[in-house]
C-alpha cells in the first residue's frame, strides 16, 4: 500500500507497503548478487576458459573471481545502488527534499538498516554493528589458535587448518581496527561534532558500507575453497601457488581497499567543508583529527595494498608472473608494496583511537585537554613518518642490508611524536578530578598496554635486536600490545563513550567495568607469557608448539579463558541494554563536544539549526565556559547569507 | 517525527538543494575529485615503482626479452585520442564558463574518449603475447607489466567515458544551469586520465 501524504509546503512523503520496503533492500541485493554470481561463474567456467586438456588449468581461479566480480556488481543493482548515478545523469529534475530524505531512511523504523540508506548515523550503526560481528568473528579465531596451541602437538587442527585460522583471524582482525574507529564513530559521531548535517555525500557513504558488506561473503568463502596458507600478509609468491581460497583473500582486499577509499574521500572532504561557523581548525574537537589524519594516511597508503592483490590476481588468474623469480619477478615487490601500507596501517588503526582516548580523558578528568597543539602536532608527526617506516618490516628479508639504517632511524624518530601523544594524555589526566567511569578505564588500559606495546617496539625496530627477534613469538605479543592492548581498548572506550548518544540506552557500568577488568588482565596475563615464550626462542608460525615452551603457551591459554569471558560480558551487556535499558539522557556525560548539545535519538537533520562556534570544546573548569562553547545560533537570514 | 510533519530547517532547505551553499557544493565537488586522483596518482605511482625496480634487480636476467616491446603505432593513436578528447572537454568547459554550453564539445570529448576505449583494446590485442600457455607463468615480468598498465589504463579510460555519459545526459537535459562548477570538477578527472593515460604508455616505451 502506498500513500502520498501532502505537507503544509507541499512536501510529498510516500508510505510503504511490504513489498515496496524489500526492492531495493539488500534482500534483494543478495538475490540478484547470488544469481549474478552464478551466472557470472558458469559462463567463465564453460564459455571463457580453455576446455582442452592441454592447457593448463587455471579454470578454478578464473571461475572464483568471475563468482565475486558478479556477486558484487549484481548486489549493487539489487540494491539500488545505480539508480542515484543513472538519475543524476539522465533524471529531468534534481531530487526533491522529500527524495533525498526518503533516501535517507525517514520513517522507515529499522528496515532502513537493510536499505542503500544515506543517513550517516544509519551508516555508523550499521558500521559498528558489522565490526562487532567480525570482532567476534576473529574473536573466534584467536580463541581456536590458544586452544591448539595450549598443548605441545597437534590438539584439533591439521597445520593447513591451523594456518588458515590464524590468516583469517589475522586479516579480519586488522580489516576490523582499521574501520573500527572510523567506520561507526567516524560516521556517526563526527559530522554531529563539526556542526554538519550529513557527510559531503551521502551516497557514497553507503557505498563505503555496503562494499565492506559485499566483501564479508566473499572472504568467508575462502572456509569452502580450502582456505589461505599464506597468513594475513598474503605474500607471494606463495599466494601464487595457493588454492581459490587465495582469490577470496585477494578479492576481499580489493573491495575493501574501495571501500575505504571512498569512506577516506568522503571523511576528508566533510572536514575540510562541512565545519560550522566558527569551527576553525584550531577548534576542532581532537577526535576529528585523529580521524582526519586516520584516513588521509589510508587514502594514500592503501593504493599499494590494493595494487599488490590486482598483481597477486593476475599472476593466479593470467599466469603473468609478477613475483616469480625465474620469469623475472620478485617477492620483494610485494614486500614493499604490503608494506608500504602495512605499517601506515597501524597508525591508520592507532590515530583515532588515541583522539578518542583524549577526548575521554579531557571529559572525565573534568580538565582542558594539556596541549591541545602539542597533541595535534604530535598526531601530524606520525602521520607523516608513518610512511617512511615500512622498510623495518623488510630486516631480515634478505634485502639490501643498507637500508637497514635508514629505516631504523626513521621507525624510532616516531617514538617521538608518539611519546607527545602519551604525554598530553598522562598530562590531561594529571591532578584533574577523576570520574572513574568505564570509558575512562579503557583509556587508563591502553595507556598501560600502549607502554608495554610501545618500549617492546624499539627492539624490533632495530636491526640488531630484530634480527633475534623477528621470526619469533616476542613479535605477537608486542604487535598484540599495540593493536589490541592499545587500539582496541581505545575503541572499546569510545564505544561506552558514545553508546548512549547512538543507541539511545545505558550500557550497564557495572557489567562494564567488569568486561574492562576481565579483558585487562586476561589479555596481560596472555600476552605477556608469550613474550617470555618469545624471549625463549619460541618461533611463530608454528601450527604445534614444541614442548619446551608448553608451560608459557598453557599459561597464555588459560589468561585467553578470561578474554573470553569479557567478550561474553559485553555481548550480555549489549543484548540486555537493548532489550530493557535505561534511557539515556542527550548529555550524558557533560561533555561539550557539539553531538551531546543534540537530543537523543539525533533528529535527522542533526541540528535544528545549525550552531556557531566561539571557543574550543574542552574548556572544563572556565568561568562561563558552558555558554561560550556554542554561541547563539544565527538567524535565517545570515545563513542564506552565507550561501 | 511524524511524517507530516516539517522542521523549520526543513523550510529553510526547500529551493535551497538541501541547505547546502553554493560555494559549499563547489568547493566539496573539487575537493572530493581531487582526493580521488591523489589516491589515483599513489596507484599509478605503485605500479611503476613496482615496474621500475623489477626492471632495476632484473630477477635472473629474465625481465624482458627483445620481442615484448609492443608496437609504437596502436600506443600513439591512443595517446593521440585521448589528447584531442582532453581538448574537446576544455572546449567545452570553456563555453560553459563563458555562459554558454557548446553541447557538440561533450558529445565529441564523451565520443573520443570511448574511442579511445576501444584503442585500448585494440592495442591490447595487438600486443600478441601468449594466450595458450601451456605452462604456467606464461608471461615474463616485462610482459606482465604491460598487461597490468594495459588493463589499469582500460579501467580508467572506461570510468572517463560514463563520466562523459552522465555529463553530457545532464547537459542535454539542461541540468547544468547554476552548476558550472560540475563541469570543471569533472574536467579535472577527464584532464588527470588524459594526462595518466599518456604517462603510462610512455612508461611502458622506456621500460
Amino acid at each position: 500500500m502506498s500513500v502520498a501524504a501532502t505537507t503544509d509546503v507541499g512536501v510529498h512523503v510516500k508510505r510503504r507497503g511490504f513489498f515496496q520496503l524489500l526492492f531495493p533492500s539488500v534482500f534483494s541485493g543478495i538475490i540478484l548478487g547470488v544469481i549474478g554470481a552464478a551466472v557470472c561463474g558458469i559462463i567463465v567456467s564453460h564459455i571463457v576458459s580453455p576446455p582442452t586438456p592441454d592447457v593448463i588449468d587455471y579454470t578454478n581461479d578464473s571461475t572464483a573471481v568471475a563468482v565475486y566480480a558478479g556477486w558484487t556488481i549484481f548486489f549493487f543493482i539489487g540494491i539500488g545502488a545505480f539508480n542515484g548515478i543513472i538519475k543524476w545523469g539522465f533524471g529531468r529534475k534534481e531530487p526533491t527534499l522529500a527524495e533525498e530524505q526518503d533516501l535517507a531512511g525517514k520513517d522507515q523504523g529499522f528496515w532502513r538498516y537493510f536499505r542503500y540508506t544515506t543517513d550517516h548515523k544509519v551508516v555508523g550503526m550499521q558500521y559498528l554493528a558489522t565490526v562487532l560481528f567480525t570482532f567476534l568473528l576473529g574473536s573466534l579465531g584467536a580463541f581456536s589458535i590458544r586452544l591448539e596451541q595450549s598443548q605441545p602437538g597437534a590438539l584439533f587442527f591439521t597445520p593447513s587448518t591451523y594456518n588458515t585460522i590464524v590468516g583469517m583471524h589475522g586479516i579480519l582482525m586488522i580489516a576490523s581496527t582499521i574501520i573500527m574507529v572510523s567506520g561507526p564513530f567516524g560516521n556517526f559521531i563526527l559530522p554531529i561534532m563539526i556542526g554538519a548535517r550529513d557527510m559531503a555525500f551521502p551516497r557514497l557513504n553507503a557505498l563505503s558500507y555496503w562494499l565492506l558488506f559485499t566483501a564479508l561473503p566473499v572472504f568467508l568463502s575462502t572456509l569452502f575453497l580450502g582456505g589461505f596458507q599464506t597468513g594475513w600478509t598474503g605474500y607471494a609468491p606463495l599466494a601464487d601457488q595457493g588454492g581459490p581460497g587465495q582469490d577470496a583473500y585477494a578479492f576481499t582486499i580489493i573491495l575493501f581497499a574501495l571501500s575505504t577509499t571512498i569512506a577516506a574521500v568522503n571523511i576528508v572532504t566533510t572536514v575540510l567543508i562541512l565545519r560550522t561557523k566558527g569551527m576553525t581548525w584550531g577548534r576542532l574537537p581532537v577526535f576529528v583529527w585523529g580521524v582526519l589524519l586516520s584516513v588521509v594516511l589510508g587514502l594514500t597508503a592503501f593504493p599499494a595494498f590494493f595494487t599488490s592483490q590486482i598483481m597477486v590476481l593476475m599472476d593466479r588468474v593470467f599466469q603473468t608472473s609478477f613475483f616469480i623469480g625465474t620469469m623475472g619477478g620478485s617477492n620483494w615487490v610485494y614486500e614493499h608494496l604490503f608494506w608500504f601500507m602495512g605499517h601506515p596501517e597501524v597508525y591508520v588503526i592507532a590515530l583515532p583511537s588515541l583522539a578518542i582516548a583524549a577526548e575521554i580523558a579531557s571529559v572525565f578528568a573534568r580538565k582542558p585537554l594539556f596541549g591541545y597543539r602539542l597533541m595535534v602536532s604530535g598526531l601530524v608527526g606520525i602521520t607523516v613518518l608513518s610512511f617512511i617506516v615500512w622498510g623495518h618490516h623488510l630486516y631480515t628479508s634478505g634485502s639490501e642490508a643498507a637500508i637497514g639504517g635508514p629505516f631504523m632511524l626513521d621507525t624510532e624518530l616516531i617514538s617521538i611524536p608518539t611519546g607527545v601523544v602519551f604525554l598530553v594524555l598522562v598530562g590531561t589526566l594529571w591532578r584533574g578530578k577523576i570520574w572513574v567511569t568505564v570509558p575512562l578505564l579503557f583509556v587508563v588500559g591502553l595507556l598501560v598496554n600502549f607502554v608495554i606495546g610501545g618500549i617492546t617496539g624499539l627492539y624490533l625496530a632495530d636491526v640488531p635486536t630484530d634480527e633475534i627477534l623477528h621470526g619469533g613469538m616476542f613479535v605477537v605479543a608486542h604487535f598484540h600490545f599495540t593493536l589490541v592492548g592499545s587500539m582496541v581498548f581505545g575503541f572499546m572506550a569510545g564505544f561506552y563513550y558514545w553508546f548512549p548518544k547512538m543507541v539511545g540506552k545505558r550500557l550497564d557500568p557495572f557489567l562494564g567495568k567488569l568486561h574492562f577488568w576481565l579483558f585487562e588482565i586476561g589479555f596481560v596475563g596472555t600476552f605477556s607469557a608469550l613474550f617470555y615464550a618469545g624471549l625463549e626462542g619460541e618461533a611463530r608460525w608454528q601450527a604445534s608448539v614444541p614442548p619446551e615452551y608448553a608451560v608459557p603457551n598453557l599459561i597464555a591459554s588459560l589468561f585467553a579463558i578470561l578474554i573470553a569471558a569479557s567478550v561474553f560480558t559485553l555481548i550480555y551487556n549489549v543484548v540486555m541494554t537493548l532489550v530493557r535499558g535505561e534511557k539515556a539522557e542527550a548529555n550524558e556525560w557533560g561533555a561539550k563536544t557539539l553531538e551531546w548539545t543534540v537530543p537523543t535519538p539525533v533528529p535527522l537533520e542533526n541540528f535544528e539549526e545549525l550552531p556557531v562556534i566561539t571557543s574550543d570544546p574542552y574548556n572544563y573548569g572556565e568561568p562561563e565556559a558552558e555558554e561560550a562553547t556554542v554561541g547563539a545560533a544565527p538567524a535565517k537570514a545570515e545563513l542564506q547569507t552565507e550561501g | 517525527m511524524s511524517e507530516t510533519a516539517i522542521t523549520a530547517t526543513e523550510h529553510a532547505h526547500e529551493g535551497e538543494s538541501h541547505a547546502l551553499p553554493l560555494h559549499t557544493r563547489v568547493s566539496r565537488a573539487r575537493a572530493i575529485v581531487i582526493l580521488l586522483i591523489i589516491s589515483d596518482v599513489m596507484m599509478v605511482a605503485s605500479i611503476m615503482a613496482a615496474g621500475g625496480y623489477l626492471n632495476a634487480i632484473n630477477t635472473a636476467n629474465a625481465f624482458k626479452v627483445s620481442t615484448d616491446q609492443p608496437a609504437f603505432p596502436p600506443g600513439l593513436i591512443v595517446a593521440i585520442v585521448l589528447v584531442l578528447s582532453g581538448l574537446c572537454y576544455f572546449w567545452w568547459e570553456r563555453s560553459v564558463r563563458a555562459g554558454g554550453n557548446q553541447q557538440a564539445a561533450v558529445v565529441l570529448a564523451m565520443l573520443l574518449m570511448l574511442g579511445a576505449f576501444g584503442c585500448e583494446i585494440w592495442y591490447w590485442l595487438a600486443l600478441n603475447y601468449t594466450t595458450a600457455p601451456l605452462s604456467a607463468p606464461a608471461y615474463d615480468t616485462y610482459q606482465s607489466i604491460v598487461l597490468l598498465v594495459t588493463g589499469f589504463s582500460t579501467v580508467h579510460l572506461f570510468l572517463a567515458a560514463v563520466v562523459g555519459v552522465l555529463m553530457t545526459g545532464r547537459s542535454a537535459n539542461g541540468r547544468l544551469k547554476g552548476q558550472e562548477y560540475l563541469v570543471q570538477a569533472a574536467g579535472y578527472w577527464w584532464y588527470y586520465t588524459v594526462l595518466s593515460g599518456v604517462l603510462i604508455w610512455l612508461f611502458t616505451v622506456i621500460l
